[in-house]
């Protein structure tokens, strides 16, 4: 009988014997991600934390974050301010050259900060520049092909942190970054990493730039020397047992592990804990017929046990934190780590001078931040055992951010993404809360502290400027900040090279793959 | 025939539009919005109200409705609210991932479930016939996420066979992109092959009793050939009805599955926008989803007349 080739048998064969199931190539580093990224412009209204974890590695400002979250130079080797707060020289790094090979000069800097504040540009970052928040940028020119001066409006201590902002930053951007109609096409920067392929739900490949010149400065946070040393896919994993497993089975790299189910230990990989300035928080609703009483917001504060409720939820990963100012930054100090002490009696006290008759107490939460849903419900019962009858209520993502902008909620499990500074943070969370409902305490005298120190760089009077703050707030209790997320990154050990960040934002130059 | 098609084509006119003023409605009702979404946690009303004003969400819902019913009439599905794409190139993009992992788990379920339903059937109440009834009847316990969490550990962790996430085009690269289907199409499967396999068997059962089938076996017909050529065509039918739903309904987005092995399919860009509350996606996907059905009802009923000469359309 004549025999036939079968391609499917052949298949089928070497399905089997596994060996389709080729490894990913070995110079590049997989990182599992949980959702995609919705746009590749970095900066954009869309915007998520993947697209700035993408960015930073292909994007560059004037001048980079360093570990502390100060600021080095970058595309800027230096520069300088004027007396009066308002006008900043900067001189160009010269030979450094743009993923398409032009070199970058004033010109595309004046472009990219003028692109930003074009609304067509659709940019999330405008108002940082167009006086909405801080300072408004009233002259940006190019004095030289390698100077360029910028000028505000009034003093911002925090104008170069801002340009360094991993959310908004000036990234530095060659115009054929659009076409001729203005609209968006890919990135083309000047950092270690060219943007590659992206496949919409799969991943987003950045491909090593080999024209890239590192700064002579050691690595020192997204400042100093960067090289690519591989490249990079940053692969949509939306399941986090998929994530997992894709993890153990070597097929990724790097993931952010749940807390509540690492991998478990393993010479293959290392977990890392990092200590990020995403800030837990449960806000109380100070328009609520119930909490818009002190004594009742305070009685719900010191009925919570903070430290316990820490250490159960973050496997003492971390501690409790009372302050907006994170922990183990430069600005935290003793000050901020005094804080709310459960003490059942004064609580009691407080109930009564409060009026509360056994009221229905609800705390809003949901389930797609594993973390808040847990603060929710150890809250509740810590809550009820006080004698405040508290509810828990699961909400979608979706309709608890719009809860939280129209200021609809009693009590909220929140977090409140990372912000560099303190001010910005206290500026977020401070405001007339019949103008603005996000804002969660009003109070002109902290609002007049924080107004003083806007233009203020001298870091001794800003510390204490948020010690004064902190205790103002710790006294009204209009909401109750409780830790700093730690996060769990998980990182084979074909890796070298990854250092954990407090950004939460993995940074990939520098790291090779065995 | 073709007069058939063409009534067919025209009564899912009525069907979709009532599906969209519905969808339209619906999306609408749940709270949160996309802009807030995108917003977060930073407060800033202005930049708020310009980015609702962009994207006409300021507008009243009856002019929102109008706008978009206009557009759709000239085949434009509208733009994402997030990443500014047109509607259908998202579709396009999705629905062939989602099409081609079903087709073929629908294919491999229906040549195991049809073969051990016909089987069962021809040995009923027999230790054969309860293994299958039993085995149909785990299968159909068990959730598909679970089936395919258990797949991916089984064979892309313990054993290290294939890849646990990630998707390629068969069209696009052929064979290797069986290493990508494999795990989804057999965890879609499992749970298909039990639904048909326990629908074929009871049409087969009761072909089996007719007496144009004692005639076959009377006139000394082989088994085989009673089976294959005298009851399969009739019993086939039900079990054609079957798979029409089941493809239908996997063809709209098999979301679970999508999301466990990350294939960008249809189910999870609808599941996403769904999310994001991007309202132009939502619409789109849920309306295509309508026309879908009507498509895959519309051949399963055009299929009929192969197997069943009584039925005419």
């Amino acid at each position: 009988m004549k025999r036939r080739f079968r391609p499917w048998a052949l298949s089928a064969l070497l399905l089997c014997t596994g060996a389709l199931a080729a490894p990913p190539s070995p110079t590049e580093i997989r990182i599992a991600e949980s959702f995609d990224t919705p746009t590749s412009m970095p900066g954009h209204r869309s915007r998520n934390t993947l697209t700035d974890g993408i960015m930073l590695h292909v994007v560059e400002s004037l001048v980079a974050l360093k570990s502390d979250l100060g600021v080095g130079p970058m595309l800027a080797d230096s520069w300088t301010i004027s007396p009066d707060g308002k006008t900043y020289r900067f001189k160009l790094r010269h030979g450094v050259r743009f993923h398409n090979g032009a070199p970058v000069t004033s010109a595309e800097v004046i472009w990219s900060l003028n692109r930003i504040m074009d609304p067509r540009a659709e940019s999330y970052c405008r108002n940082q520049y167009d006086g909405s928040k801080g300072a408004k940028v009233v002259a940006a020119r190019a004095d030289a092909p390698d100077a360029v001066t910028i000028e505000l409006d009034r003093p911002n201590a925090l104008f170069l942190q801002q340009l360094a902002n991993i959310q908004c930053p000036l990234a530095v951007l060659h115009p054929d970054s659009v076409d001729a109609a203005g609209k968006w096409l890919r990135p083309i920067g000047t950092g270690p990493y060219m943007f590659g392929q992206w496949r919409r739900g799969q991943f987003v490949q950045l491909l090593a730039w080999p024209g890239y010149q590192p700064r002579p400065e050691p690595p020192d946070g997204l400042a100093g020397a960067k090289r690519a040393l591989a490249n990079l896919r940053f692969v949509v994993i939306p399941d986090a047992a998929s994530q997992k497993a894709a993890f153990m089975s070597g097929q990724v790299d790097l993931i952010t592990a749940q807390s509540d189910s690492p991998p478990p230990k393993a010479p293959l990989w290392t977990i890392h804990v990092e200590q990020n300035l995403d800030a837990n928080a449960l806000l109380m609703q100070s328009r609520d017929p119930l909490l818009s009483k002190p004594a009742m917001r305070r009685a719900v504060a010191l009925s919570l046990d903070l430290p316990t409720l820490v250490a159960a939820l973050t496997n003492k990963t971390t501690t409790y934190n009372p302050s907006l100012v994170p922990l183990g930054t430069a600005n935290y100090s003793p000050v901020h780590a005094r804080g709310y002490v459960q003490d059942l009696a004064q609580v009691k006290a407080l109930l009564a001078e409060a009026g509360y008759k056994g009221e229905v107490v609800t705390i809003q939460t949901n389930k797609r931040f594993p973390d808040l849903y847990r603060i929710a419900v150890v809250a509740q019962s810590m809550l009820r055992r006080a004698g405040i009858h508290a509810v828990v209520e699961v909400l979608e993502w979706a309709t608890q951010v719009s809860n939280y902008r129209e200021g609809k909620f009693q009590i909220m499990a929140f977090t409140y993404s990372s912000r560099l500074d303190p001010a910005v943070m206290y500026g977020d969370v401070l405001g007339d809360k019949s103008r603005t409902p996000t804002s969660q305490w009003t109070d002109p005298e902290a609002s007049a502290i924080l107004a003083r120190i806007a233009g203020v760089s001298d870091p001794a009077q800003r510390k204490a400027a948020f010690e004064q703050i902190h205790q103002r707030m710790i006294a009204a209790t209009p909401m109750i900040e409780i830790y700093n997320t730690p996060a769990l990154v998980a990182v084979s050990k074909r890796l070298s090279g990854f250092v954990p960040w407090s950004l939460h934002r993995p940074r990939l130059f520098n790291v090779s793959k065995r | 025939m073709l007069s058939y098609v063409a009534k067919r084509i025209l009564m899912a006119i009525p069907t979709a539009l009532v599906v969209s003023l519905l969808v339209f409605a619906m999306i609408r009702l749940i709270p949160g919005d996309p802009v807030s979404l995108m917003l977060g946690d930073t407060g800033d009303p202005a930049l708020a109200q310009e980015m609702r004003t962009q994207l006409g969400l300021d507008l009243s819902l009856p002019q929102q409705f109008a706008g978009w019913a206009g557009k759709l009439l000239h085949g434009d599905l509208g733009t994402s609210v997030r990443t500014g794409e047109p509607v259908l190139d998202l579709i396009m993009e999705r629905f062939p991932v989602t099409a081609q992992i079903v087709l073929a788990a629908t294919l491999l379920a229906s040549l195991i479930a049809l073969p051990a339903g016909m089987f069962a059937a021809w040995k009923q109440n027999r230790w054969q016939d309860l293994t299958v009834v039993s085995g149909a009847i785990f299968l159909v316990s068990i959730p598909s996420f679970w089936a395919g969490i258990m797949l991916i550990w089984l064979f892309g962790v313990q054993l290290d066979w294939l890849p646990t996430f990630g998707f390629e085009s068969f069209a696009e690269i052929g064979w290797p992109a069986l290493k990508y289907m494999v795990l989804p199409v057999v965890a879609i499967a499992l749970t298909e092959i039990a639904a048909l396999a326990r629908m074929m068997r009871a049409s087969t059962i009761d072909v089996l009793r007719l007496e144009y089938i004692a005639h076959a076996r009377a006139k000394g017909l082989p088994e085989r050939r009673v089976l294959l050529r005298h009851a399969f065509p009739n019993a086939f039918g039900p079990a054609l009805t079957v798979i029409g739903l089941v493809l239908g309904h996997l063809l709209s987005g098999a979301a679970v599955i999508e999301t466990v092995f990350t294939l960008p399919g249809l189910g999870r860009l609808l599941v996403e926008a769904i999310s994001a509350r991007d309202y132009p996606v939502v619409q789109g996907c849920l309306l295509f989803v309508a026309f879908l059905y009507v498509f895959v009802n519309l051949v399963v009923d055009l299929l009929y007349p192969l197997f069943d000469p009584r039925i005419k359309l």
